[in-house]
């Protein structure tokens, strides 16, 4: 294996592990997912900051 | 509150962690990108083949760290959603701008000109691809120049207002973020690391290769323009360390007083040259600071204000709120942090009342809770400390870190003067065996100086991730510790992976590298 496709393996594991494993399995975005719209999302940024 | 405490430590560990595999690969890409550039330069003005071939070996190091370093920052960023939603709905746009900007400069410029560094050189003429090999060191530093701008600003928040309706800080000066003397300095601080440590990665490489008497005449070359870029590195890095010096001692004296183990600072406050730490001395207590120190008189002083009378306040001195005037360099009395703890409870009650008062559409009320958000706003973040030592960030790591940086920066120095010295004086040196040790072992010394570049830089500002705005526990998610956890080991095992991939790739391409000659391009 030349080492261009060493590197090129490695670059499409890694993309693959970042986005598909971590990304989607992993790393919600936790406001993104719990609330619809930014005013709900602002409103518990308020209640968790002045809580 | 202990399951908080544990999102809160394990969510650091985890970003620090990312941050600290990232910035093994991005200072390499930055400065081997410079020196692939300038070796290529050589290659086009003099037209000689073996500067080609000299060029594409280092290039091809590049590439397989490239390789391996792209795309790890990313996961900083996912973390920011995940670990950190207060903080990332707080920043609002003023931290997703820079990074905007930094996507679009790194998948376009760089992936761009990279693609022709790497894939053209028998497609585009010599000038064209020498163009791409610039326009990709001047990517990678622009990128890197964003997300240092991001760093800034967390650093000394600067150009915004918040916006107690959205909760988010809003951008109102868009240069003002940009090119805040904390962002300028830490960009050419960063950048010119990166040069210096890419030096003594090459300079180090090239020495094994004269311990093993191979590539002889191509290695000396690779450390002739290296010691160069390693020498203006470190003279920048000196230079823009000596600004940074003055903007942590008008932005977060805290840190400036952390880093020198410093608890009752005076006027011609010394510099702590070398020293040990007692571990048992806590702020308010009578117990001396320092087991053993040997001071450089006046030397904290020139360094914070550049002014050898001026006044350096101590940890009990900011606790009091005694700091220092940046016009007169004398001592000035702010709000203690025991009222500033007090000031920050006031802002965060009057959001609570903004939010009651909008829900019940008193517009009125809403204005005046607004306005008592905006006149305390300046101590918001402290409103989340129990006590004012929890203002005061891990002593020992700052203070031992700081001086690794600068001893390692030191050894540098002197490892390239001493190189130019070989170059244009005694060029027996390079046949010397220790000196040739010398320059291999600069490797892992320069990634150490680096490494505790960032660890003064981010412990340092704790408990902040926005300076005076918002402590970490403030700025963390509602989510478990075990799920942060999780995801910790998962992390360590990609990057540690990564990083086995990179210096096993590595080392087989140098060890084959010796029983070929390099200086031939078309291999």
């Amino acid at each position: 294996m030349t080492i261009g496709k060493k590197l090129w393996a490695l670059i499409i594991i890694k993309l693959a592990l970042i986005f598909l494993l971590l990304r989607l399995f992993f790393f919600p975005n936790v406001l993104q997912e719990r609330y619809d719209t930014d005013e709900e999302r602002a409103e518990a940024v308020r209640n968790a900051l002045t809580k | 509150m202990n399951d908080l405490l544990g999102v809160v430590d394990w969510s650091r560990a985890q970003f620090a962690l990312t941050a600290m595999y990232h910035w093994l690969f991005v200072p390499l890409t930055i400065g081997l990108s410079l020196i692939v550039a300038i070796m290529e330069t050589i290659y086009v003005r003099t037209g000689q083949e073996r500067w080609k071939g000299i060029t594409k070996y280092w290039m091809t190091l590049f590439g397989i760290n490239f390789a391996c370093g792209v795309a790890t920052g990313i996961i900083l960023e996912f973390e920011f959603g995940t670990n950190w939603s207060n903080y990332s709905w707080f920043v609002g746009d003023i931290f997703g701008a820079p990074l905007a900007i930094e996507g679009i400069l790194a998948f376009f410029m760089e992936a761009t000109f990279i693609a022709v560094m790497f894939f053209g050189w028998k497609k585009v003429s010599k000038r064209f691809h020498l163009a791409s090999t610039w326009l990709t060191a001047l990517g990678v530093s622009l990128s890197a120049l964003w997300i240092l701008v991001a760093n800034a600003w967390m650093q000394r928040p600067v150009g915004m207002e918040f916006d107690p309706d959205q909760m988010r800080n809003v951008m109102t000066d868009f240069w003002a973020v940009a090119l805040s003397p904390m962002a300028i300095n830490k960009f050419f601080h960063a950048v010119t690391s990166g040069w210096v440590l890419a030096a003594a990665f090459v300079v180090g490489v090239s020495a094994w290769m004269l311990l093993k008497k191979s590539n002889v005449q191509a290695a000396k070359d690779s450390i002739k323009v290296a010691t160069w870029v390693g020498l203006a590195g470190i003279v920048l890095v000196m230079w823009t360390g000596d600004g940074s010096a003055v903007e942590v001692s008008r932005s977060q004296p805290m840190k400036l007083a952390a880093m020198e183990g410093l608890y009752d600072g005076k006027e011609g406050q010394e510099l702590v040259g070398f020293g040990i730490l007692n571990n048992d001395k806590k702020p308010g207590d009578d117990l001396d600071p320092m087991h053993f120190s040997i001071d450089l008189p006046y030397g904290l002083s020139i360094l914070a204000n550049h002014d050898a009378e001026s006044y350096v306040p101590g940890i009990n001195d900011l606790i009091a709120g005694r700091e220092t005037n940046p016009e007169t360099g004398k001592m000035m009395q702010t709000p203690s942090y025991e009222e500033r703890i007090l000031i920050g409870q006031e802002a965060q009650q009057a959001l609570r009342d903004y939010g009651v008062a909008k829900q019940q559409g008193d517009t009125a009320a809403m204005a005046s809770a607004a306005k008592t958000v905006k006149d305390n706003f300046e101590y918001f973040g402290y409103g989340y400390l129990d006590s004012p030592e929890q203002a005061v960030p891990n002593v020992p790591l700052t203070f031992y870190a700081f001086r690794i940086m600068v001893m390692a920066g030191g050894l540098l120095l002197l490892l390239f003067l001493v190189l130019i010295a070989a170059n244009l004086k005694t060029k027996k040196l390079l046949d010397n065996k220790l000196m040739l040790w010398a320059c291999i072992l600069s490797i892992p010394l320069v990634w150490v100086c680096s490494q505790s570049g960032w660890i003064v830089a981010e412990a340092g500002r704790q408990p902040w991730v926005i300076q005076n705005l918002m402590p970490c526990n403030a700025a963390i998610s509602d989510i478990s510790a075990g799920s942060v956890q999780a995801t910790f080991w998962v992390f360590a095992a990609i990057f540690t992976g990564l990083l086995i991939a990179e210096i096993s790739i590595m080392l087989r391409f140098i060890s084959a590298s010796a029983k070929r000659n390099i200086e031939q391009s078309n291999k």
